[in-house]
């Protein structure tokens, strides 16, 4: 069966611990997860469909003394936690629509045609690396739905709109409610939903204890007992916070029901639930597309008239310039938060990797991927740099090298990833 | 070899007789166990086995009356095997009792056992709830989504207990970590859930997402497609063999040849009235009529076979036929028009025109000029390049004429690097390479002195131009292509029509007997004749249009640009020439689901609306403005009339709507609004359904009716649910089933004790569940469920007629594979491996598989036809596949993946289950045989021998065959029998394991050990006869063990079937079920009805049960 991954994910949620941060939870659940003195290393992409305005995209100096394009002004509070990287390519993308975002995760080439086939993406590696740790493998979010159809180029569009794939045949299915995101953090796709058919399980068993001889009961006891164990670590989670957890709690106030009305809040409830999850240890992987390839995403608050990809074959226009902004914006924002969560003598942010990437530089060109990096692993990933790998050559200037090197810095070392067999030089 | 049990030479006539004194004597002074077993207990074995010392765990002494003996009677059946066996009193005791005693002793106790047993005979026993089992869990959810999801593969293996089996409550346990495993299988489940509009149905994979949706039902489409596909040589061949057939056969219809061939009835008609129509009408119609009758008659009429050049003519006609159709029906419009500015709806308005002309024709085809091509390849292969441009009359009936040939040449490549492209006129090459032939076919001359180009000449018909170059010619070209446009010179042919060919010279078109003449048709469109051409245009292309349905190579039955995405049903000729009235309504359904599940309308207006504003840049004009792709009012039936009207004017299409109505634009949103609208119907119809399935579902799930509560909390879940934005409908159908799943009445066979202090017969529900995971290891199904609930199953014949139906039933292959898979110790082959692959390289996981199925195969034939349990041990019949037959070296005749009987296994040395693979390799070392592990198996688990566990301090045998110190495997073991206490068990199966010597480690056939020595597999029986090998050793266990087996099979199958411990009571029914097989010739059938009938299996402990209060009320029963 091919959703081993999403069923494991369930079973997560109902079986490990409550929402606490991660060092209170050792504190409170013994170190029976996690090694007190090595804070757990986080992995995030942020997606941003149809390419960047490239005249705004650019970053110089190291440290402190890094100076940042326009597209990049958000992210200047952080710079010493950033990496930009210029110039990594992504062989098997190819440019145009369709095929080079199903891959940017995985590097590998799309089959064409109705039988969708690519490879499992490296955040789904990281997610089944870390799944007896936390306790939702991993959170693949979206701020747009994902669309079907064909390009004419005979590759899916399913390709499109999905860049975390749980194996080559199957995308991740895309949560777009922040409520179930978060209600997925402590359950599966609805804990309200799982509560109330606990309570019908429960209501059930008590029934037919009550009519059980004294030897049926031992075994109805136990089936009780599973059911009451799993239910109350469920309910926990939702009534009001505890006094060890209550600064957390009023944080991670569960988002309203139904979608956002715009992407600006959309994209912030978003954050706060990958937030929330890496502050709890919840999970350690998430990715979010804030648009898809051929994006619709349309943009009234900032003025905008037309939708994203309309405006992306004249990358270079105001209007453009307004979108890539705003997306970098919505990464800040994350780091943001990340940078405030005080974890050990580290933040979240530190033992963390936020990457925000597209899959087209400028339009439709995928020449060269946007990359940049934030947070430091853990201390394993030097921060504070501007490198160009433009230069180098096609064969040094992999993405899927990069993907490598960070895999190494997670504790999964491979020989081959997607097109890529070296780590990327000097990162 | 071990004499048999002193029980089994026990009559139950004995016994009855024993009880019988017993019984009669109760009411005296008189107690046996007190007078005679105390004492000799006393004498003999206390000494060692007393409060104190308790030797082997056993305390003997604290043993005061019959009855407590009777609690633990498997240790007082071990104190019977030892002491008849004279190990204990061991030799070292210092009183050890006269041979008198002894018989007297074992007399007694039996006699005193079988009378505890007699008085709580029929005892139900506590049967604790028990959770499914895996292979349970498996199996039921298989009945209830009919597909094999198997969502216990990550569960731990279930342990075992009780005879030895893990369908007892004492075994299986619950813990939070197996709930949220349950609960994780239980949504696995629920996503295979697929919403149809008639019902919820399972699909064999998950169907969270659009493209596993699409794939349920276009792979169910392309597969129909696929199998009434028409192929025109199966069907020229059934229409030749059909008007050839024997006179034996001259009364059988049309219909019938056509059903016996799987065949479309209707085309197969359609084709054979055409063929033998009458008439030549000179063109399409007659050429093909022309062709037909041109094949062969058979040679023999009695016996009309298709000879290999008749044959090699329908297939040449049939060729042609598709040439034809393409040449003079409708040209196909390109699927994907690879252009941003091509708007949707002309697109598809284009092929909707294509999808509905295919057996059409084309009036197009009917012209006066032509381009004729001819390509010859690999000229440095060839001498010459030769063709003959042929013109003949298009009607048989008239016609003479001319036809001009112009613009003649050659067109290829050079071999240079950088090949050069390169053009020879004809005329030309004629000059150098050939001057005679240019002379000869009067280049530049018109038969009426009319002046022509220089190049070009004119053929009269009937008649030809016959060409010839010497290859050299070419220079370095490699291949070329020979063009010419071929004109009729309609002045001069009166008749309108003629028919041109180009072929090479000597081609085998060329010689057979069809085809040629109409390849080409030139008419004149003015000529009267041309409507002839027509007519007869019409009716091929009708029987043989240009296809039959349109599958787009790459992307299936999906169309669109970029993000819009359609399904576009191209296939009218198949419908409506081949399909009967039942196939098209399949395949009507087939499309409708389609179209349903994946909500592909709405789908594809949004796509459309971005596409058209962010592609097309047609909708960013204001006026469009209320219109977006995300809005979730675009749906709406009134939004779509206001975008219509808009997306008219702005196409510049101002006519109010009642004057547009065939316009592209129209029917475009037309088709979208009465998509939407039947969606919403179909949806608002389904929903009631869905909820029945699920009631249906749960009624199923539970085993039993629902309750009127159960069904109303089932009722306001499932609305509640459906109602909810985040939710919806289909996580409502999905979100029921978890809850079902999850619950008590599913995952637990639970029946809960009535009030009462003895026991009281089961409800007929519960023995329906009883008997389905007894025999199927899986629920009931309806029609035992229906007996159940109109409480007949209490009705013991109905109850024998449902378990002979159901030991029938396919479903007991799961049976056998719980049963004796745990029996046998087999059923986990495929998860453990001791095998060396290393070194035994033809060892992988087909073969590994095979060898896991071939004990259940065999068993399961068994049961479903009634014969010998016997034969499982002694046999000469087996089930192979293709890999096991090649790894037993035994021939196979049947299909890969199939499973066929074979016989012969005696003479391979095989035979019965002690000579399969499965049972060789699982006992044996990674690189050794292991006659101790094999001879062990035989006699602990298929005679049922109780042997203690090895000393802690046993000396292991080498790894290896090849390491044995020059000591023979036979040596080796000997070294066992010197130790005394490895002496005392292993005298009882390492010579038996012996007799398996001729198989190595993945027990291939062998002649030779792997230390090269011959296979030494005699073994020594008791009358001093010797065994050689299996067929023979089988043939001795049969002969002197048989009773062992059959005891041991009778206690594991009661074991099984009620889910728990034997207790001593159960001896009375184990007789039984001895005596069943006694007096039916070791059958399995009634055996298990033996089971099935007794009080044990279908009655209950209440609640209050008291053993005293049984044991009264059963001694007054038997008085």
């Amino acid at each position: 069966m091919k959703a081993k991954i999403s069923r494991r994910a369930v079973l997560k949620g109902l079986g490990v611990s409550v929402a606490l941060p991660w060092l209170e939870s050792v504190r409170v659940w013994g170190n029976e997860t996690v090694n007190p003195v090595s804070a757990p290393k986080r992995f995030a992409c942020f997606f941003q469909g149809d390419g960047i305005s490239p005249p705004d995209w650019w970053a110089k100096g190291q440290g402190d003394a890094m100076e940042l394009g326009p597209s990049l002004e958000s992210l200047t509070p952080h710079k010493t936690k950033l990496n930009v990287i210029n110039g990594l390519f992504n062989r098997n993308a190819g440019g145009g629509h369709a095929r080079c975002t199903g891959n940017i995760l995985s590097g590998v080439a799309l089959q064409r045609g109705r039988i969708i086939r690519g490879a499992a993406s490296m955040d789904q590696l990281l997610a089944r690396k870390y799944e007896q740790e936390s306790a939702v493998p991993s959170l693949v979010l979206g701020c747009e739905h994902p669309v079907s159809g064909f390009h004419e180029s005979q590759y899916s569009m399913v390709y499109a709109s999905h860049i975390s794939w749980q194996n080559p045949d199957s995308p991740v299915p895309i949560e777009l409610y922040p409520s179930l995101a978060f209600d997925g953090l402590f359950g599966k796709k609805s804990g309200k939903l799982q509560g109330s058919i606990l309570d019908h399980v429960l209501e059930q068993a008590n029934d037919l204890r009550r009519s059980a001889s004294g030897s049926d009961q031992v075994k109805i006891d136990e089936y009780l007992a599973s059911v009451r164990e799993t239910e109350q670590r469920v309910k926990k989670l939702r009534t009001e916070p505890s006094d060890a957890a209550q600064t957390q709690q009023r944080a991670a106030q569960r988002p309203s029901d139904g979608l956002p009305s715009n992407l600006s809040e959309y994209a912030k409830a978003m954050c706060d639930v990958i937030a929330l999850a890496f502050q709890t240890d919840r999970t350690r992987v998430a990715t979010l597309l804030l648009s898809r390839d051929l994006s619709g995403q349309t943009y009234p608050f900032l003025d905008i008239k037309d939708d994203h990809h309309s405006y992306s074959h004249s990358n270079t226009g105001p209007e453009y310039k307004k979108i890539v902004k705003f997306h970098v914006e919505q990464y800040a924002y994350l780091i943001g938060r990340l940078a405030a969560m005080q974890e050990g003598d580290r933040t979240v942010l530190d033992n963390s990797c936020l990457l925000f990437i597209s899959e087209h530089w400028d339009a439709h060109n995928s020449n060269q991927v946007p990359t940049i990096l934030a947070g430091g692993l853990g201390g394993t990933l030097q921060t504070g740099r501007t490198m160009d790998f433009m230069p180098a050559g096609n064969d040094r200037r992999k993405l899927c090298s990069l993907y490598l090197a960070l895999l190494d810095r997670m504790g999964i070392e491979l020989r081959e990833f997607g097109d890529a067999t070296e780590r990327l030089a000097g990162i | 070899m071990v004499p048999p049990l002193f029980r089994s030479q026990t009559a139950l006539a004995a016994t009855c007789a024993a009880v019988f004194q017993l019984l009669t004597l109760s009411g005296f002074a008189a107690d046996p166990f007190r007078d005679s077993i105390v004492p000799f207990i006393q004498t003999h074995c206390a000494e060692c086995h007393n409060a104190k010392l308790a030797e082997a765990e056993l305390n003997l002494a604290r043993y005061e009356s019959a009855e407590a003996a009777a609690e633990d009677f498997r240790q007082w059946e071990h104190v019977i095997t030892f002491v008849q066996r004279e190990e204990m009193p061991p030799k070292s005791a210092k009183q050890k009792p006269t041979a008198t005693a002894r018989a007297e002793f074992l007399k007694t106790l039996r006699t005193v056992l079988d009378g505890e047993a007699r008085k709580l005979a029929g005892d139900p026993g506590v049967v604790l709830p028990r959770r499914l089992t895996n292979a349970e869990y498996d199996h039921t959810i298989r009945e209830l989504a009919g597909v094999d999801i198997r969502p216990t593969l990550a569960f731990p293996v279930d342990p075992a207990a009780g005879e030895g089996f893990s369908n007892t409550g004492e075994a299986l346990s619950m813990s939070p970590g197996l709930f949220a495993k349950l609960y994780s299988a239980a949504q696995h489940v629920a996503d295979h859930a697929i919403l149809t509009t008639t019902g919820v149905e399972f699909a064999p994979y998950p169907v969270a997402t659009f493209a596993d949706r699409t794939k349920f039902y276009e792979q169910a489409i392309l597969q129909f497609y696929e199998q009434h596909k028409v192929n025109y040589e199966r069907y020229l061949t059934a229409c030749w063999q059909f008007r050839y057939r024997p006179a034996s056969q001259s009364a059988i219809t049309l219909d019938q040849w056509a059903l016996q061939r799987q065949l479309s009835a209707k085309y197969l008609k359609s084709l054979y009235e055409l063929l033998e129509g009458k008439g030549d009408d000179g063109f399409y119609v007659g050429w093909l009529r022309r062709g037909w009758q041109g094949i062969e008659a058979p040679a023999d009429a009695a016996v009309p076979v298709l000879s290999q050049s008749a044959r090699s003519v329908i297939q040449s006609l049939a060729v042609q036929i598709q040439n034809v159709s393409l040449e003079i029906c409708p040209k196909e419009t390109e699927a994907i028009v690879s252009n941003a500015g091509n708007g949707p709806v002309q697109h598809l308005d284009r092929r909707g025109k294509t999808a509905a002309e295919r057996d059409t024709f084309n009036p197009k085809a009917i012209q006066p000029t032509r381009l004729l091509t001819l390509d010859f390849k690999n000229l440095d292969r060839r001498e010459k390049v030769a063709f003959v441009i042929s013109v003949k009359p298009g009607n048989a009936a008239a016609g003479k004429g001319l036809v001009i040939l112009k613009g003649m040449g050659f067109s290829g490549q050079t071999t240079a690097n950088p090949p050069v492209k390169k053009a020879l006129p004809l005329r030309a090459l004629l000059m150098e390479a050939a001057p005679d032939q240019l002379e000869r076919s009067k280049f530049g001359l018109h038969p009426n002195g009319e002046t022509i180009a220089a190049d070009a000449c004119v053929i009269a018909a009937p008649g030809s131009l016959e060409i010839e170059i010497p290859a050299k010619a070419f220079g370095d070209l490699r291949d070329v292509r020979f063009s010419v446009d071929v004109e009729l010179d309609r002045p001069h042919t009166k008749s309108g029509a003629l028919a041109v060919s180009l072929l090479e010279a000597g081609s085998p078109e060329n010689k057979t007997a069809v085809g040629t003449d109409t390849a080409h048709l030139l008419v004149d469109p003015e000529n009267p004749v041309a409507k002839s051409v027509e007519a007869s245009g019409i009716a091929f292309c009708q029987q043989f249009p240009n296809r039959f349905y349109f599958v787009d190579g790459d992307r299936g039955l999906s169309a669109g640009f970029h993000l819009i995405e359609g399904f576009f049903r191209d296939d009218k000729p198949l419908c409506k020439h081949v399909l009967n009235d039942d196939e098209n309504r399949e395949l009507d359904r087939l499309w409708k689901e389609l179209e349903f599940s994946t909500g592909i309308t709405e789908k594809m207006l949004r796509g459309f609306v971005f596409f058209e504003r962010s592609e097309r840049n047609f909708l960013k004009h204001a006026d469009f403005d209320p219109f977006k792709e995300e809005d979730p009012k675009l749906v709406e039936l009134e939004t779509l009339h206001r975008f219509e009207r808009v997306y008219l004017d702005r196409s510049g299409v101002k006519a109010p709507i009642e004057e547009v109505k065939g316009h592209p634009i129209h029917l475009f949103f037309e088709q979208i609004r009465t998509s939407l609208a039947m969606q919403r119907t179909q949806l608002k119809q389904a929903e009631p359904l869905y909820l029945k399935n699920l009631e249906k579902f749960a009624h199923a799930a539970y085993r039993r009716p629902l309750t009127p509560k159960e069904l109303d909390d089932l009722r306001s879940f499932f609305h509640e649910v459906a109602q909810q934005e985040e939710h919806g409908l289909e996580q409502a159908v999905r979100a029921s089933i978890i809850r079902i799943l999850m619950s008590p009445y599913f995952g637990y066979r639970i029946d809960p004790a009535p009030a009462g202090d003895t026991v009281k017969p089961l409800s007929d529900l519960a023995i329906a569940s009883r008997l389905s995971y007894f025999l199927w290891s899986s629920q009931p199904d309806a029609e035992l469920l229906d007996l159940a609930e109109a409480g007949k199953l209490r009705d013991e014949a109905m109850l024998v007629a449902q378990t002979r139906r159901m030991l029938k039933d396919e479903r007991v292959t799961d049976f056998a594979a719980e049963f004796f898979g745990q029996w046998l110790g087999y059923r986990d082959f495929a998860q453990q491996e001791s095998v060396d692959r290393n070194i035994f390289k033809e060892f992988d996981d087909p073969l590994k598989l095979a060898m896991l199925e071939e004990p259940t195969r065999l068993a399961t034939h068994l049961i479903r036809n009634n014969l010998p349990i016997t034969q499982l041990i002694d046999s000469d019949q087996t089930f192979v596949d293709q890999r096991l037959a090649r790894h037993y070296g035994l021939p196979f005749n049947g299909k890969p993946g199939e499973w066929i009987p074979v016989t012969g296994l005696r003479d391979q040395g095989r035979g019965g289950i002690m000579g399969m693979a499965v049972f060789l390799t699982k006992n044996s070392q990674p690189q050794r045989t292991s006659p101790v592990k094999r001879g062990f198996w035989v006699v602990h688990k298929v005679l049922g021998e109780h042997i203690p566990a090895p000393p802690a301090d046993v000396v292991a045998l080498p790894a290896k065959e090849t390491d044995t110190n020059g000591k023979t495997i036979r040596e080796l073991l000997a070294l066992h029998v010197e130790a005394d206490k490895c002496a005392r068990c292993h005298v009882r199966f390492d010579a038996v394991g012996l007799s398996m010597e001729g198989f190595d480690p993945i027990g291939r056939r062998r002649t030779k050990d792997l230390a090269n020595r011959p296979v030494d597999n005699v073994v020594k029986l008791a009358d001093g006869t010797e065994a050689h090998g299996i067929p023979e050793f089988a043939r001795h266990l049969i002969k002197e063990r048989r009773d062992d087996f059959l005891r041991t099979i009778c206690r594991k199958l009661l074991g099984y079937s009620l889910g728990r411990s034997l207790q001593l009571s159960d001896d009375v029914l184990l007789e039984e079920m001895r005596v069943a097989l006694d007096t039916n010739g070791d059958r399995f059938v009634p055996l298990v009805e033996t089971i099935v009938r007794s009080p044990q299996f279908r009655n209950q402990r209440c609640r209050d049960f008291s053993t005293a209060r049984f044991r009264t009320q059963n001694q007054r029963a038997e008085r």
